[in-house]
């Protein structure tokens, strides 16, 4: 097999950059070996072949200094670098690079849970810690605190808040939640934001600003830097747990649930972010498509029914949770009660009547921040599924939402995919995930999927829409979607990105920020 | 190594009519390794898995719904035995993520098999290392509707060197093809093996 090599980079560089790095953080940790170790840091889920994003060599640093010492010597060399943390950011590519023969950065080892307060509800967590590592470090503590975590569970803190992801309970909005971070630039300069920044600080888990401009979020989505620690607040274990479904019979009632969800999400009355989950994302948990369709294209209504009944799903489900003293809890209930209760067929499901089925336990799981990988069943939808996920915002409005919907299924079955979706509504927007699933053995269907997502990319940017979120492969065609005044907004991500990292070596391209070498052959 | 008497009599154990197959190329391709621990996963809720597993006596761990619950099963076992094997007849989405939670611990992929079913025709597309990628495929076809039991019986003896693979595929008419799901079978090892 022929070794992927970065553009402009020849092998003779790529091998002398390699041998200063495992002098740095030895040879154990350098992985070259294309055909066993170099294929985990390969996306099975591309929608086109495998060398698009096959990495040259991967290297696991162990601590910042280590990092300052990789950044010099590829600098030198010029050779770019993909930074990932726990690596499991698949459905949008997973640990893989954006560019073939780009050494992916694996910050596994750094791994260190550096504290967890109880009392002020926060831990402070370095890139390798998983969601599991710390949901059982709190365990093993008897702490009072719940986690956020992204479903599925194996991934890290820090990599999911960066790539602004969302958790189920009321602190899902992972970003929000997140306070203070150390970066090491390209130049190997580390940075502390908010409240660290100050000696001996007391504060760099409690408040996020700081003083002067907070930059925080520059480093996430981003090639700005390397993030090697990051705050994030944590929830008081509450008094109490409520999590409720509510299944619904006809495709309409999207609208409506989403008009009648908006005032009591934002006036904290469903204390977490609900969800509005289409038919065949809940009953992929317990069954496959073939059991009730073995046809080609997306499943017809008639089967789609007897799914629906067979299961006792609805054609949207909803969850939701309240949080609290039992009091608290019996208020807000009544109100949802009364409040959904309204739309015609209706029904409400609780623990005592649906525990054991799949799509309600796990869901149950994650409205409390307990990990769990259960949504990955979902791609045994059908045999050797691979996804990739259409994630466009839409506001927290019936009408909206609708027009997303049908403007995602039209294409999907016009291109011979099911629709499987789930609106996940924050605080005043939805994120709308389409998962488009394809049989990753075939060629043929990963060209379509591939030439779908391409589509909905410019269906949606007509109608207003942009994704929050993307795969590799789209990140280009995405970012030439947030292109008000002339592009201005990338502009100034190349601004910042030229001052900062003058030699393109952090994770060129991602998300469609390029450094100067790269810009035109992008 | 497997010897080509092992072989046959594990084949006609299950009840397979096994093609003539040239011994030396047994001996070279498959390896044999009845010592070392091996722990197997199953999806027990599929009918050929419920099968294949009831056939094996290493340790085994039936999967539920959650992988994320077997977690700690296999970084003990990789932790224990470092030099052990890994095996299973899963759900892809299983052996998706329990590979990449095992390359974390040095064992990586040396062979891989998907069993699909489409309407009265079994398919088996094995990735593994060229010879016992063929072997393998040829003892599967033979085996026809007890393909789980030859894997079973056979276990200790699929690939664990880390060369470079192919893809090769049988397939074959069978009958009552709706009961059965897409597995895969797969096979994990430590790099230090190799």
């Amino acid at each position: 097999m022929t070794k992927p090599l970065p553009q402009g980079i020849t092998l003779g560089q790529l091998n002398a950059a390699i041998a200063e790095i495992e002098k740095v953080v030895g040879k154990d940790y350098v992985y070259l070996d294309d055909v066993k170790e170099l294929r985990s840091y390969r996306d099975p889920y591309n929608t086109t072949n495998d060398a698009d994003f096959a990495p040259s060599a991967a290297v696991a640093p162990q601590n910042v200094e280590q990092i300052q010492k990789i950044l010099a010597i590829v600098n030198t060399y010029k050779i770019p670098i993909w930074t990932i943390s726990t690596g499991k950011n698949f459905a949008y590519g997973g640990p893989a690079p954006r560019k073939p023969g780009y050494v992916v950065l694996d910050l596994k080892l750094m791994n260190r849970i550096l504290e967890v307060n109880e009392k002020h509800g926060y831990a402070i967590v370095e890139p390798g810690v998983s969601y599991y590592d710390l949901y059982n470090y709190i365990q093993e503590k008897g702490l009072k605190l719940w986690i956020d975590c992204a479903a599925p569970a194996w991934g890290g803190i820090v990599g999911n808040t960066s790539e602004h992801g969302a958790g189920y309970t009321p602190y899902g909005d992972h970003l929000l939640m997140q306070c203070g971070m150390q970066v090491v630039l390209a130049d190997g300069t580390v940075v502390e934001t908010g409240m660290d920044t100050t000696p001996n600080s007391k504060t760099g888990g409690l408040y996020k600003y700081g003083q002067g401009a907070a930059i925080d979020g520059l480093f996430t989505q981003s090639n700005f830097g390397v993030i090697t620690r990051m705050g994030i607040w944590l929830m008081p274990e509450p008094p109490g747990y409520t999590p409720f479904m509510i299944t619904l019979e006809n495709e309409q009632d999207l609208e409506t649930v989403t008009d009648l969800t908006l005032p009591l999400r934002i006036n904290q009355v469903i204390h977490n972010a609900p969800m509005t989950v289409d038919l065949l994302w809940e009953a992929a948990m317990s069954v496959s498509r073939n059991q009730y369709y073995t046809g080609k294209g997306p499943m017809p209504d008639s089967h789609r029914k007897k799914m629906a009944k067979d299961l006792d799903l609805g054609i949207w489900n909803y969850y939701g949770a309240v949080y609290g003293p039992g009091p608290m809890m019996k208020n807000n209930m009544d109100v949802i009660r009364d409040t959904f209760g309204s739309i015609p067929g209706a029904k409400f499901h609780y623990d005592d009547t649906r525990k054991g089925d799949p799509g309600w336990d796990y869901r149950v799981k994650l409205m409390k921040g307990t990990p769990n990988m259960t949504e990955f069943s979902l791609l045994n939808w059908i045999g050797g599924g691979g996804h990739i996920n259409f994630s466009p915002i839409s506001a927290a409005d019936g009408k909206s939402a609708m027009r997303q919907y049908e403007m995602i299924r039209k294409s999907a079955h016009d291109f011979g995919f099911d629709y499987i979706g789930e609106f996940l509504i924050g605080w005043r927007d939805q994120h709308h995930i389409f998962m488009l699933m394809f049989n990753r053995m075939s060629a043929e269907e990963k060209k379509r999927a591939h030439d779908l997502f391409a589509l909905l990319v410019d269906e949606a940017a007509a109608l207003g829409y942009g994704e929050y979120r993307t795969h590799l492969s789209f990140m280009d065609q995405i970012a030439n979607t947030y292109s008000w005044n002339d592009n201005s907004l990338w502009d100034a991500h190349h601004a910042i990105k030229d001052e900062l990292d003058p030699n393109g070596i952090l994770s060129p391209g991602k998300q469609g920020i390029w450094p100067k070498n790269l810009r035109g052959n992008s | 190594m497997l010897t080509r008497r092992t072989f046959i009599k594990s084949a006609l154990a299950s009840n397979v009519a096994l093609l003539a197959t040239p011994s030396h190329a047994l001996q070279l391709a498959l390896d044999n390794n009845q010592d070392k621990p091996l722990l197997v996963f199953a999806d027990e809720r599929a009918l050929n898995a419920k099968e294949f597993i009831s056939q094996v006596n290493d340790q085994k761990e039936n999967l539920d719904l959650d992988i994320g619950q077997h977690f700690d099963v296999l970084t003990k076992f990789c932790k224990e035995s470092p030099h052990g094997h890994i095996a299973g007849l899963t759900r892809d989405s299983d052996f998706f993520v329990l590979e990449q939670l095992a390359k974390d611990h040095g064992f990586y992929v040396n062979y891989s098999a998907t069993h699909s079913y489409d309407g009265q025709t079994l398919t088996h597309e094995i990735t593994a290392p060229k010879e016992p990628a063929n072997l393998i495929a040829t003892a599967l076809k033979n085996a026809a509707d007890q393909w789980p039991n030859w894997l079973a019986k056979n276990m200790h003896s699929l690939p664990q060197s880390h060369q470079a693979m192919i893809t090769t595929k049988r397939q074959l008419t069978v009958p009552n093809t709706q009961q059965h799901n897409f597995l895969v079978s797969w096979s994990l090892s430590a790099s230090q093996n190799s």
